[in-house]
């Protein structure tokens, strides 16, 4: 209870330091909103300055800070100038959006990467683990970017799926079934990004995890008193190589709001990702400034769980054993 | 099932024979390479009468090792036999290894990484009867209790886990896990490495305790031949997989013929000069 307890307390606080710098760097951050309007002749400085009045721009930067923090006790995200809406009901349509689409490549990455990293460790050097060696290490080094690209390029040359939005048009008169096949056509390509580029390093982890398991002069002891593979693998060699894994595990959910943004924007999938680079080019304070502490919520929530995971696995952490890892 | 100990008697004792014994290990230097033969393991015969001690001695890569893991079967031979009592157990499948699993125990090295650090000193030893499936948990209580008393350690210390016993306690929890099935032959592979020099000889002391007690036979894997004159009655001695020299300890002591002895020899007087001087030093 007090670990859970120092661990929220820190959480907490590592949150108001995120959206103090968040304030500070937007702050220094040359220009604003309203700066496109100073090009037009017919918009009066005057005018201007009592635009950036009404949207309390030209307060000081503690006042603002303050304000907004007050607010957000009250589930007050601020104000989008762009969109002449409150922040928050955006950034929620946004956030489910991509949701959807990391929490499904996530699943997908964990379900197909845990057994693969199991089976090559269990392999080591024979021809399966070099051949997926070979295509890990192909897809570890290809940029995401690039990785999207060409998956792009392949899903518009041969139409093997909709690119951009979530639902294709008209799609308010499908059948459920229908629905969910066009929900599923719509997130292939973003999905098929995300998984590629996380298989790899799930699969590396558990696999040098498992690998060094396997080495411990612990196995070979039980392997000595005739202990079944299966049973060797999974109640003795899985165990040990857990903690790097749920510290991955956490990492994984704490980058479900943050880490799809690059895919979103090039994919045109309806995320925070768009939404955020929209704002960020336009100097929309409130909406950047929610999507990063949605995002760095979700960072501190995942490694909290990563580390109650931890606390629940292992007695070495219990018993607050240093060396325990 | 029972599964309380009893003293042994010296008909009870195991002998060791390994005739022929031959390793070969296949080793590339990048992985799509060409694998390249390694012979870890060379002809290897060697003997071990019923409740007595022959150490492997060699230097670092000779092949000790690999022969001891043949041995307790973590590895099978590409040739050879080794005769435990009066079966050939080098190419048993595994159904037919499985009764002499619990015969012939190994301790390792290091006995920090032989356990698993996130169990008790009484889990670990309780774990080889549970994979074995011996009594109910109330006898497997009562046999660690026994256990950890025939090693020297106090029973109120079961609780504890491995990471908060000195490394000579820890070796004691190891050798006390090795006896939980009651085996006949025991492995140490470099069982006394990393230990100081107090601690080897108290360790030494208990394993010659138990060796007279339940009739153990002791296959010695080590580089130390101070060590191995204290506590092993053969030496054989290895050289690049192969034995180079074997006899009664204090022949090979006292009248080496191998050059590989010799070096070890004079490694072995120089370090215990060290000690001498170190001790001298402190007093």
């Amino acid at each position: 209870m007090k670990y859970l307890a120092s661990r929220l307390l820190r959480a907490i606080l590592l949150l108001i330091g995120v959206s103090a710098l968040c304030f500070l760097f937007m702050q220094m951050a040359p220009g604003n909103f309203f700066d496109e309007m100073r090009l037009n002749p017919q918009i009066s400085p005057e005018t201007i300055a009592a635009l950036r009045s009404h949207y309390g721009l030209d307060e000081p930067l503690l006042y603002r800070y303050a304000r907004w923090m007050i607010a957000l006790f009250h589930g007050d995200f601020g104000y989008s100038i762009a969109y002449n809406s409150a922040v928050a009901p955006l950034l929620w349509e946004r956030a489910k959006h991509t949701l959807l689409l990391t929490s499904t490549a996530t699943f997908l990455v964990w379900v197909i990467g845990v057994p693969l990293g199991i089976v090559t460790a269990t392999v080591r050097g024979r021809s399966l683990d070099k051949v997926v060696g070979t295509v890990n290490s192909f897809f570890l080094s290809v940029p995401e970017i690039v990785l999207a690209l060409a998956l792009l390029a392949v899903a518009v040359r041969w139409r093997i799926a909709p690119v951009g939005g979530i639902a294709s048009f008209g799609s308010e008169e499908f059948s459920g079934w229908e629905k969910l096949r066009d929900l599923a056509s719509h997130i292939l390509l973003p999905v098929a990004i995300l998984v590629l580029g996380g298989i790899p390093i799930v699969e590396r982890h558990i696999r040098a995890g498992i690998a060094e398991a396997l080495d411990t002069p612990y196995i070979q002891y039980a392997r000595g008193l005739g202990i079944g593979r299966i049973r060797l693998l999974f109640r003795h060699a899985l165990p040990l190589a857990a903690n790097p894994a749920i510290s991955l595990f956490g990492l994984s959910l704490a980058s479900l709001l943050g880490g799809s943004l690059l895919v979103e924007a090039i994919t045109g999938w309806p995320g925070l990702g768009s939404l955020v680079l929209e704002a960020t080019l336009a100097r929309d304070l409130y909406i950047v400034i929610g999507a990063i502490m949605l995002s760095a919520t979700f960072m501190v929530a995942g490694n909290l769980v990563a580390d109650l995971l931890l606390l629940a696995a292992d007695p070495r952490i219990r018993a607050g054993e240093p060396d325990a890892k | 099932m029972a599964i309380e100990s009893h003293l042994a008697t010296a008909a009870d004792a195991m002998s060791l024979r390994v005739r022929g014994l031959t390793r070969r290990y296949s080793a590339s230097g990048s992985s799509w390479r060409k694998r390249v033969a390694v012979l870890a393991a060379d002809d290897v015969i060697f003997e071990i009468p019923g409740g007595t001690t022959l150490a492997l001695v060699g230097s670092s890569g000779s092949g000790k090792s690999t022969v001891a893991r043949c041995v307790v079967r973590l590895e099978k031979p590409d040739a050879g036999e080794i005769w435990v009592g009066d079966t050939n157990i080098a190419q048993l499948g595994p159904g037919a290894l499985a009764p002499f699993r619990t015969r012939i125990q190994m301790i390792f090295q290091d006995p920090a990484t032989s356990m698993n650090s996130r169990m008790s000193a009484a889990e670990i030893i309780e774990e080889p009867l549970l994979i074995q499936r011996r009594g109910d948990r109330g006898q497997r209580r009562r046999r660690v209790a026994q256990l950890m008393e025939e090693v020297h350690l106090p029973s109120t210390a079961l609780d504890r886990r491995a990471l908060e016993f000195s490394g000579g306690q820890r070796q004691r929890i190891a050798i006390a896990r090795a006896l939980s099935l009651e085996p006949k032959l025991l492995v140490l592979d470099e069982a006394f490495t990393g230990l100081d020099f107090s601690t080897q000889k108290q360790v030494a002391t208990l394993l010659l305790e138990l060796q007279k007690a339940h009739a153990l036979t002791y296959l010695l894997i080590s580089h130390d031949l101070n060590l191995v004159a204290r506590v092993a009655e053969w030496v054989a001695v290895m050289a690049g997989g192969k034995i180079v020299e074997q006899g009664p300890t204090p022949q090979i002591i006292s009248r080496p013929v191998h050059k590989e002895t010799r070096a070890l020899l004079a490694a072995a007087q120089q370090l215990q000069s060290k000690r001498a001087a170190a001790q001298g030093a402190s007093r």
